[in-house]
């Protein structure tokens, strides 16, 4: 689950604000230079098209993909949408329609039908602008609502927006693919409301065989559960399995019945169950089974901080000692920036920010220990951190029991009455600021994660954990371009037996 | 009085003779008076030959020998070289003096090397001749005093002199290549090659049995510093040279001669395979002999890097190799267990040590490339005679310092494994199977040692044993012995690859016992688990990470940052920003990371070396936090900016007074990734900071300032922190350094000849294609493009792959607002547009790639003077049917499909391909 997804929620489910209704697509008239080429083209496309059995079906939707010729596009919306039924027909049945699992539809159950005309879009072009973005998700419906968000001064688009089709099975279709927009990868999300993503449950499948299919991999866990989303890993190169994959259900209960074993048998092999551990909000291991009471602590959430039910509290603070790094006056001035910043999003999304200013203060609270921010209305907590960080200390040095892996949970488990309450308020206003055109931040290929890999070819050269012998460069030209890394030259600290810098 | 024939003033001498002893004293303020009171000497213009006198003569000057004891004497001289060996290598001091009387004198120090001369002295002379010829006669090979001076030193150790010998085999050492060149023998001004004269006498000497054995090593060693030139002097003799080879490794065996003639053999190995292809076989036979024998190790490593040389393969082809095999692995695995020496160590010390704080002489130099860069400069230790510098010779006290037979042996199998994967494990595994459960600790840990070595070039062979294997070596964390514990660590993470890839039912069981010896009670346990992890997260799908080790890996790292000490610390850092690069962290993450790195941030001083690895740690967890790394950005950004600045400011003043310290280029570099990080964390949002007022761009001229630095990586960082200023900040702040940045991306560009300075060759070309998509080039396009087509199309040398992609994205993304350029000229070439879809197909960023190809494209379009031939256009297909986002330039697709249409119908594509001809009918 991303982030970005609770985000959406929180804002998108606040708000009331509509986009104003789709405008009418005038139709221009510059597609006449194209037809002679168009008329050239078919005539060698026809060639090509012969040894494709599907022609005649392309050959009538001849000017549908092509961007340049909007105003047919837009003239004549329906045959598209009606290929792309068609298409969809023929080929076997996918997720659209989960098989149906005999199950109680108990209260605990993720309900995402009722929301899931809702998508988040992430990975936006600047550039992209409302026209373009409901052009490019016209094909998969009738978009009802859209917005991008836009920084309040410049008015540039900060990379993302928030959609809804009319229909749910658009999403569908859209979560299917892959989806590029002016020159960028962009990153449509199935909205699941908060109440109800608490409600889904997500397991770690592995040690499936390279051969399996990612449809034969759903169909298999459709036998326990309603499948929200379900991805196989799959090899960039050769397209077959890479051995394991994720499920995530709509309920815990599909989860508990699936992970009731820890292996499986699937296409003659033992495959490994494992709950995924929920990642957001610290919300701890115990969440998949007793997702009831979860719920519906928001109206709690402003006075637990001053009952010092800190959720660091269980960690150390270390900040504490550290006061006199952090120019007050410079802080001071940021965090009025940061105010002024959040009032200028709130004039022009017409949202309350105010929470997510708040939350923002008090984790620099957290932080910052001992200084008090300006400005902060309802801070409860504000006045006190020396208390808090002395606090903060002891339980560091009572606490010197090493834990282990294992025991992560039940840590959580001590604290978790009091940190449910303090995440949900962390939670809220998790909104991420402007991303900028930071890409995705899944496997895609986008351009960061090309900058990541080539870090980490810089970091193979400079022999880290590879023998030395081995000779720099070795990783030379797999790297795709992209800049070769910054200069930095970590890690010649880590463990090898027998590594040495001969280059 | 000619300046050969200066007479020093006695009284002077003394003098400064009691001075350069108080500079050694034990007592602080002696010391400092002394050093001050030098600082008038060392103005005067005779203090260069009193020096000098001092060192050659102290011995039999009446005055000195009178005014000084022995001993005392002995380390003055030493001083008075070491001292004016520092003072020649300044290029000024040689500029501006007169330095004739040394020139004249100095070999003398090496002729009366006998019973009254010691050691040192000889040493320290050799020191100064070397130091002569790399500052001075290399460069005034006119002078024919040097070309006499090297006579002199051949006739010295022709006559015995080990001093002279030990000179020579520096002086080649460092200036080999310069003998190629003409040299004045002052006959006449005839000028000769003076390596081909070298070459000759060390052939003699080599085999002259009058000579001592130590004088005949050195005779080879200097040989073999030549042999990598591959001069055609010595290149006629090389049969010679051989013969005389084989003749040696028969008949003696005194370690410093069967050392050389190891590294003979392995550097013909790497210059001529082809001469020993006939004598592999003896010399393999020679070389395992060696190592079986030998009872000093360095020599059984030389020894050993033949036979590494040997096995990776990179000129000897397989069928060559295999027949050794059977031979070679038993030694090599034997040879992997530790010595005896480290052995007792080990048991010595297996007690838990995780309390114990780190000394900070402990904490090995994070760079130890660049460092040496900056101690090249300003050697001041006495040269040994270990020529291998890589050994890591100043962390001794460690036990597995250095290398050692054991790495050597360890790194030949891994390399062999790559090779012949099926013979190394058919030969070893049986041995190993035998040997895992060894009473001995030691052989457990070097059997375990041995399965790591060959994971990465064999484990699909021996896969079938891995589900027995694996959960047996988990086991093996539990060992009593900590180097088995480390050892075990080490070899699960190399096993990572191949879990990660198609067996991820070993990952939790297998990563979960390395997390819980992340808090091993053995400080050096603990380094090998993060080691561990840090490879796990490396090779992870970030996907596996946030569903299955996030919270576990965060609560372990939340630990680890409490309970280690300062050398484990810093690898921790490295883990952590390798895990916040994988994958996004949410606030938890955030609030357990961040406090531990901040707390630290503010404890250190600006100067602490441990600064370093935390400035990277936090650069990747600023990106990773992205604008909820917000709140601390300006107090981050501003410290270092602070640090960045005292470094330049520093490196500036240091020109004009050399005694100002300049700061480890680690603090430059660092505190640049570190701004760096934080731009690409905020975007835009960074401007204010960067640029207060949109009027403050001393970063900028920090920035050139850095581009300036002869540091590879100084000037890597900012190419990477340039390009993402451009992305983000608006282009007009830049515009009156515009200018300046192209130049030093012309100067990087066309300087890269040298294969460490490649990745900050990248980035400037790199930066130079984010540039022009942003700001128009203007005037600059012109040279620019020549410069980078230059490189595009030379066939002078071989241009790193990497470049070579860079170059063609760049070219395309210039291509999108001036096409015009490579409208004619090198680049209207159908030879070169193939090469340009050979190079842009296979990259992955679709962002990148489908600029590149609109500019391309729109290159094409306007080229009248060449067509691009079938195999283009077939390439050009099948580049934009992948990876291309063709919806922003239909048009211009649709009008090169459109204008090259014949040609297309009569290629047959792929189904891929034709799917996307179809979508544009």
């Amino acid at each position: 689950m991303n982030s970005d997804e609770e985000d959406f929620n929180d804002i998108y489910g606040d708000t009331e604000k509509k986009v104003e209704e789709p405008k009418k697509e005038e139709v221009k008239n510059d597609a006449l230079s194209q037809l002679d080429q168009l008329a050239a083209l078919q005539a060698l496309s026809s060639n090509i098209n012969k040894q494709k059995e599907e022609s005649e079906k392309t050959n009538t939707e001849i000017e549908k993909p092509v961007e340049t010729t909007s105003s047919t596009t837009s003239a004549a919306p329906m045959p598209w949408e009606q290929l792309q039924q068609t298409v969809s027909q023929l080929q076997p049945q996918t997720t659209s329609e989960p098989a149906q699992p005999t199950e109680p539809a108990g209260p605990v159950k993720a309900d995402i039908s009722k929301d899931n005309c809702k998508m988040f879009i992430g990975g936006l072009n600047w550039e992209t602008d409302e026209e373009g973005l409901k052009k490019y998700f016209s094909k998969y419906g009738n978009v009802t609502e859209l917005r991008i968000m836009r920084d309040g001064t410049t008015g540039r688009s900060r990379g993302f927006a928030f959609l809804t089709f009319e229909e749910p099975k658009s999403v569908d279709e859209v979560v299917k693919t892959q989806h590029i927009l002016d020159g960028k990868v962009i990153d449509p999300k199935r909205s699941i409301p908060r109440e109800e993503k608490d409600k889904t449950g997500k397991i770690f499948v592995g040690g499936i065989g390279s051969d399996v299919r990612p449809k034969e991999f759903e169909e298999f866990f459709a036998k326990y559960g309603n499948i929200i989303d379900a991805q196989l890993m799959l090899d960039k190169d050769t397209g077959r399995s890479r051995g394991y994959g994720f499920i995530t259900y709509d309920s815990p209960e599909a989860v508990d019945r699936v992970a009731s074993n820890k292996y499986l048998e699937f296409k003659g092999r033992n495959i490994e169950i494992k709950r995924a551990t929920p990642r957001h909000g610290g919300r701890g291991g115990d969440n998949n089974d007793n997702s009831n009471s979860n719920d519906h602590q928001q109206s709690t959430q402003g006075g637990s901080i001053a009952g010092g039910a800190n959720p660091i509290q269980g960690m150390p603070n270390p900040m504490a000692a550290m006061n006199p790094m952090f120019n007050q006056q410079a802080m001071g001035d940021y965090f009025k920036q940061m105010h002024d910043y959040y009032q200028q999003m709130q004039q022009q999304t017409g949202m309350d920010y105010n929470q997510m200013y708040q939350q923002q203060m008090q984790q620099m609270a957290m932080m910052m220990g001992g200084f008090t921010m300006p400005g902060m209305p309802g801070m409860p907590n504000a006045g006190s951190p020396q208390d808090q960080s002395a606090n903060d200390e002891q339980n560091q040095y009572q606490d010197p029991n090493v834990q282990t892996i294992g025991a992560a949970d039940s840590h959580d488990d001590q604290s978790s009455a009091n940190t449910d309450e303090n995440n949900r308020k962390q939670d809220t206003p998790e909104f991420h600021l402007p991303k900028g055109p930071r890409g995705p931040s899944n496997n895609y290929p986008s351009r960061d994660n090309d900058r990541y890999d080539d870090r980490r070819g810089r970091r193979n050269n400079g022999d880290y954990y590879r023998g030395g012998h081995r000779g720099r460069g070795g990783n030379r030209g797999r790297r795709g371009g992209g800049r070769g890394g910054r200069g930095g030259n970590r890690g010649d600290g880590g463990y090898h037996p027998y590594n040495r810098d001969r280059n | 009085m000619s300046a050969q024939n200066w007479v020093a003033d006695s009284g002077a001498l003394v003098e400064l003779a009691t001075l350069l002893g108080n500079c050694m004293s034990a007592d602080h303020d002696t010391r400092t008076n002394a050093m001050d009171s030098l600082k008038v000497f060392e103005t005067q213009p005779e203090f260069f030959n009193s020096l000098c006198y001092i060192l050659i003569e102290g011995q039999v000057d009446a005055t000195l020998s009178q005014s000084f004891s022995q001993a005392d004497l002995g380390n003055c001289r030493a001083t008075a070289g070491m001292l004016l060996k520092n003072s020649l290598m300044d290029p000024s001091a040689i500029a501006t003096r007169n330095i004739d009387y040394v020139k004249s004198n100095i070999v003398k120090g090496l002729q009366n090397n006998n019973g009254s001369n010691n050691a040192l002295v000889g040493n320290v002379t050799g020191i100064v001749v070397t130091a002569l010829f790399s500052s001075y006669y290399r460069q005034h090979r006119d002078d024919p005093t040097g070309w006499n001076m090297l006579m002199q030193l051949l006739e010295l150790t022709s006559s015995g002199s080990l001093d002279a010998v030990k000179a020579l085999s520096k002086i080649v050492e460092d200036n080999a290549t310069f003998f190629q060149l003409d040299w004045n023998t002052g006959d006449n001004n005839q000028m000769v090659h003076p390596i081909e004269t070298l070459v000759n006498q060390f052939l003699i000497m080599m085999d002259a049995t009058e000579l001592s054995f130590q004088i005949r090593a050195e005779v080879i060693k200097c040989i073999n510093f030549i042999i990598k030139l591959q001069s055609q002097y010595f290149i006629v003799k090389i049969d010679t040279f051989l013969q005389k080879l084989f003749q040696i490794a028969q008949s003696e065996s005194n370690d410093p001669i069967v050392t050389q003639i190891c590294v003979s053999f392995t550097m013909l190995l790497d210059t001529r395979p082809d001469k020993l292809l006939d004598h592999l076989a003896g010399i393999v036979q020679f070389m395992l002999h060696v190592i079986g024998t030998t009872k000093n190790e360095p020599v059984a490593v030389e020894a050993c890097e033949f036979l590494h040389t040997f096995v990776q393969g990179a000129y000897i082809p397989k069928h060559i190799l295999q027949p050794f095999v059977g031979e070679l692995v038993p030694m090599l695995l034997t040879k992997m267990v530790y010595d005896q020496d480290s052995i007792a160590i080990f048991e010595a010390n297996n007690d838990a040590d995780a309390t114990v704080e780190d000394k900070d002489e402990d904490i090995k130099p994070m760079a130890p490339r660049i460092v040496k860069k900056n101690k090249n400069v300003n050697e001041n230790t006495v040269d040994d005679d270990d020529e291998d510098e890589d050994g890591d010779n100043d962390d001794d006290g460690e036990v597995d310092a250095g290398w050692t037979l054991r790495k050597c042996s360890a790194a030949t199998l891994d390399s062999m494994t790559n090779v012949l994967p099926r013979d190394v494990i058919e030969i070893a595994f049986p041995f190993l199977r035998q040997h895992l459960t060894s009473e001995q600790w030691y052989v457990r840990e070097a059997t375990v040692l041995a399965l790591g070595a060959m994971a990465e070039g064999g484990i699909k062979y021996f896969a079938d044993q891995l589900p027995a294997l694996i959960p047996f070596l988990v086991e093996q964390l539990k060992d009593p012995w900590a180097p088995v514990r480390k050892i075990v660590c080490w070899t699960l993470s190399r096993f990572s690859p191949w879990i990660l890839q198609d067996h991820t039912e070993f990952l939790i069981p297998v990563l979960e016992p390395i997390v819980r010896t992340l808090l091993d009670n053995k400080k050096e346990v603990q380094e090998a688990a993060i080691s561990s992890v840090a490879v796990f997260i490396e090779n992870c799908d970030p996907e596996l990470i946030e569903t299955l080790l996030y919270n576990d890996l965060l609560t372990s790292f939340d630990k680890c940052f409490q309970l280690y000490k300062k050398k484990n610390l810093i690898i921790l850092y490295d883990a952590v920003g390798r895990f916040a690069e994988k994958i996004e962290l949410d606030d938890k993450g955030m609030q357990i990371i961040l406090p531990h790195l901040i707390s630290k941030w503010s404890a250190l001083p600006d100067t602490d070396k441990e600064l370093w690895p935390l400035l990277e740690c936090l650069s990747c967890v600023a990106s990773s936090l992205g604008d909820r790394f917000a709140p601390m950005a300006p107090e981050v950004y501003s410290r270092a900016y602070r640090i960045l600045a005292h470094c330049v400011e520093a490196e500036a003043q240091s020109q004009k007074n050399p005694s100002i310290v300049v700061p480890e280029k680690d603090f430059t570099i660092t505190s640049l990734d570190l701004i760096d990080g934080i731009v690409q964390a905020l975007g835009d949002m960074s401007q204010p900071l960067l640029i207060p007022g949109n009027t403050d761009t001393s970063i900028l001229r920090v920035m050139l300032e850095c581009l300036q630095d002869p540091v590879h990586e100084v000037r890597q960082s900012v190419f990477a922190l340039l390009g993402d200023i451009v992305t983000y900040f608006d282009p007009q702040l830049l515009s009156g350094y515009l200018s300046q940045f192209l130049k030093f991306i012309g100067i990087e560009a066309m300087h890269n000849d040298d294969i460490e300075g490649i990745p900050s060759v990248i980035n400037a070309i790199w930066a130079l294609g984010i540039i022009s998509e942003r700001i128009d080039l203007a005037q600059y396009i012109i040279d620019l493009s020549a410069i980078l087509l230059d490189l595009f199309t030379t066939t002078l040398q071989d241009v790193d792959l990497s470049i070579m992609e860079n170059i063609a994205i760049t070219i395309g993304r210039m291509g999108l607002t001036h096409p015009e350029v490579f409208v004619n000229g090198k680049f209207a070439n159908d030879t070169v547009w193939t090469r340009w879809c050979n190079l842009v197909n296979p990259i992955d960023s679709i962002e990148e790639k489908s600029s590149a190809y609109l500019g391309f494209l729109k290159i094409l379009a306007m080229t009248q003077v060449a067509q691009p031939s079938d195999v283009t256009i077939e390439k050009m297909i099948q580049g934009l049917a992948h990876n291309v986002d063709t919806s922003v330039f239909q048009q211009e697709i649709m009008d090169f499909l459109v204008s090259h249409q014949e040609q297309i119908s009569r290629i047959s594509f792929g189904n891929h391909e034709m799917h996307f001809l179809q979508s544009f009918t």
